[in-house]
């Protein structure tokens, strides 16, 4: 393999790629629908708790609030106000009376007045209202005498398995998972298709490119396109959270696994448009795995969901991000997601060498 | 040396044989055209030569590289121009010579060169789509020489374009030619043919049916006619060293009843319909 001629290739496919209106619309899609889905549930995808706050006395809870990473806050001027922006996007709200801290250290049991949105999940609800108990304990410089584990028995048993995870972090899986759907199985095709109606891989095929170093070529595109808007997808959803190393690796092998698929389908047809068909079936089955993450399936449609290379995809992605990719948990799903990108590069070196022959 | 050396060159899709035990030699320094009509397998014959299409038959040598087992030492010493212009029409003239020089291992300052030499260099920056049908076939010549190659290959170089464009790029062959380099070109244009190449073959139905310098072809199997037309309008072919014809052309000139009188020598296209019963442009 010679890298400066693969390189060639994907620098070209890069910059050139992106004018092709598909190509630009398939990169597109998954941020467009993250920022509208940020727009319609008026939430961050990493359950961080935006709460408002009327403070008139400087209370120490406060700044015991401010100080939890997963605690958005916003100051408001008056108990009004904090209601309002419980109403438009805050979880919950808190006015504090002027002699709270003063109070409470007088053991007087001072009332704290604590608004909550209902329409954002019972699961952000309790988040929110076991940090308010926390922090108000911290200021008899106290915790509750033992460790309480919750569990919401109305979701799923995917969910319910991983603590930190959450409805924001689902959402965004699911648009990772668009975003390397759309770039492996759509844009990679692409690639090799508008090559083929243009007539210009005869071209690329007479010139010392080999076919392998083509082929290396549109695959490294798909790897820094889908690099690229996962990095965009996770930088706005503020994604890095859990244990990233691992979300990383599972982001990479799995763009891989969707990069070979695309290869072999832009390998097999020979047009735009039978992509555009085939591409969308096989892009719905990759992606199935990640609606059902939330939904109790049927056993027989979860066994069948596993046969799905993606279903260790979101599996691994879901633990990664929840915090909980120890290797014992994370490593057997690493381990069928590294096989099947291994099984897909091969079929896609093998169809290459029968091209040559 | 022979630039091209094929022996017994066959090719058969299915049980239709496109090229059929084509065996001809090509010097080097050589302008060698294949002429045919639409379907004669002139294509299918450059994709053999130049290593797209495995012969099922036979054997080609091209620059001293067998086109099966050597490809990859024969394709940075020729140079393609395709039937269809194939270039990247998003991006400029100049990125698409850019992007063939890095595959190629070829510096910047040669692309300006070949930039030069095809006369785009005023509107090299300018995106490909934009580019006349002439426009881009200068920039594929500038393509397929990029890299400096001892053997172009021209597939029907003038096809579709407008007689003063075609005029242009036979002007572009020629300087070409002068300049020692090996030109195989495809055409179903006898005139270019006969303006450009030192040596034709014919081919029809995969089979070369003639091959010779076109002056000789046209002399063996053209037949010396003059053409006259008389004061009623009549029209008269009189073949020359044909003594009857030669008595009845003096009596029309004494009696004053020719008109005009040319010479009518073979063109190409006679030579082809005689040896195949059909035309060139069929």
């Amino acid at each position: 393999m010679r890298w400066h001629i693969v390189w060639a290739i994907a620098r070209k496919d890069i910059v050139d790629g992106v004018k092709n209106l598909y190509v630009l619309f398939s990169l597109l899609l998954p941020i467009g629908m993250s920022l509208l889905f940020r727009l319609v549930f008026h939430t961050d995808m990493t359950g961080s708790l935006t709460v408002a706050v009327y403070d008139p006395g400087s209370s120490r809870l406060v700044a015991g609030l401010h100080n939890s990473p997963q605690v958005q806050l916003i100051r408001a001027a008056s108990a009004k106000e904090v209601e309002e922006k419980v109403k438009d996007r805050a979880i919950g709200g808190i006015v504090i009376p002027e002699d709270f801290d003063a109070a409470v250290a007088a053991g007087e049991r001072p009332i704290l007045t604590v608004y909550l949105n209902a329409r954002r999940g019972s699961g952000e609800l309790l988040a929110f209202q076991r940090l308010v108990e926390q922090q108000v304990w911290a200021l008899v410089h106290a915790e509750l005498p033992a460790r309480i584990a919750w569990t919401d028995v109305s979701a799923s048993p995917g969910l319910r398995s991983q603590g930190a995870f959450n409805f924001g972090l689902y959402t965004l899986i699911l648009m990772m998972m668009l975003a390397l759907s759309m770039t492996g199985t759509f844009v990679v095709p692409l690639l090799l298709v508008e090559e083929k109606e243009k007539h210009t891989l005869q071209a690329l095929l007479l010139s010392p490119a080999r076919p392998s170093e083509v082929t290396a070529g549109k695959a490294l595109t798909g790897l820094v396109y889908t690099l690229l808007i996962v990095g965009v997808l996770v930088g706005l959803n503020r994604g890095w959270v859990g244990d990233w190393p691992v979300t990383i690796l599972t982001l990479l092998l799995g763009s891989l696994l969707m990069i070979a698929v695309g290869l072999l389908v832009g390998g097999l047809f020979h047009t735009t448009m039978q992509v555009n068909t085939w591409s969308t079936l096989i892009m719905l089955v990759l992606v199935a795995p990640s609606w059902f993450t939330v939904v109790n399936l049927p056993v027989p449609l979860k066994m069948a969901s596993a046969l799905i290379p993606t279903y260790y995809l979101v599996e691994a992605l879901q633990l990664a991000l929840a915090g909980e990719a120890s290797l014992a948990r994370v490593g057997p799903h690493l381990a069928v997601l590294t096989a099947s990108t291994l099984i897909a590069f091969a079929v896609v070196a093998w169809a290459l060498r029968r091209g040559e022959r | 040396m022979n630039a091209i050396e094929t022996e017994a060159l066959t090719r058969a899709f299915g049980g239709r044989h496109a090229v059929d035990g084509l065996t001809f030699t090509v010097e080097e320094g050589e302008v060698f055209g294949l002429l045919g009509p639409n379907g004669a397998g002139k294509t299918t014959t450059i994709r053999l030569l130049t290593g797209q299409l495995r012969p099922t038959a036979g054997q080609a040598r091209v620059v001293g590289c067998d086109v099966v087992s050597e490809r990859e030492r024969l394709l940075p010493q020729i140079g393609v121009v395709f039937e269809q212009q194939n270039l990247y029409d998003r991006m400029s003239g100049r990125g698409n010579l850019l992007f063939s020089a890095q595959l190629y291992g070829v510096d910047a300052g040669r692309v300006e060169e070949v930039l030069e030499m095809v006369g785009l260099r005023e509107r090299a920056a300018e995106r490909v789509r934009t580019y006349s049908n002439g426009m881009k076939q200068r920039l594929l010549i500038a393509r397929a020489l990029l890299h400096r190659p001892r053997l172009l290959f021209l597939d029907e170089p003038t096809k579709g374009l407008d007689p003063a464009v075609a005029r242009d790029i036979r002007q572009m062959i020629a300087e070409l030619a002068a300049q020692g380099m090996t030109v195989f070109l495809t055409t179903h244009y006898m005139e270019e043919a006969d303006q450009l190449c030192q040596r034709v073959a014919f081919l029809d139905q995969g089979r070369i049916v003639a091959l010779d310098h076109p002056a000789r072809l046209k002399m063996s199997y053209g037949r010396r006619l003059v053409h006259a037309t008389l004061d009623d309008g009549t029209q008269l072919d009189l073949p020359l060293g044909d003594s009857a014809a030669g008595r009845r052309l003096g009596e029309l000139a004494a009696a004053g009843r020719i008109l005009t009188l040319h010479s009518a020598e073979a063109t190409l296209e006679d030579v082809f319909i005689r040896l195949t019963g059909r035309r060139l442009a069929e």
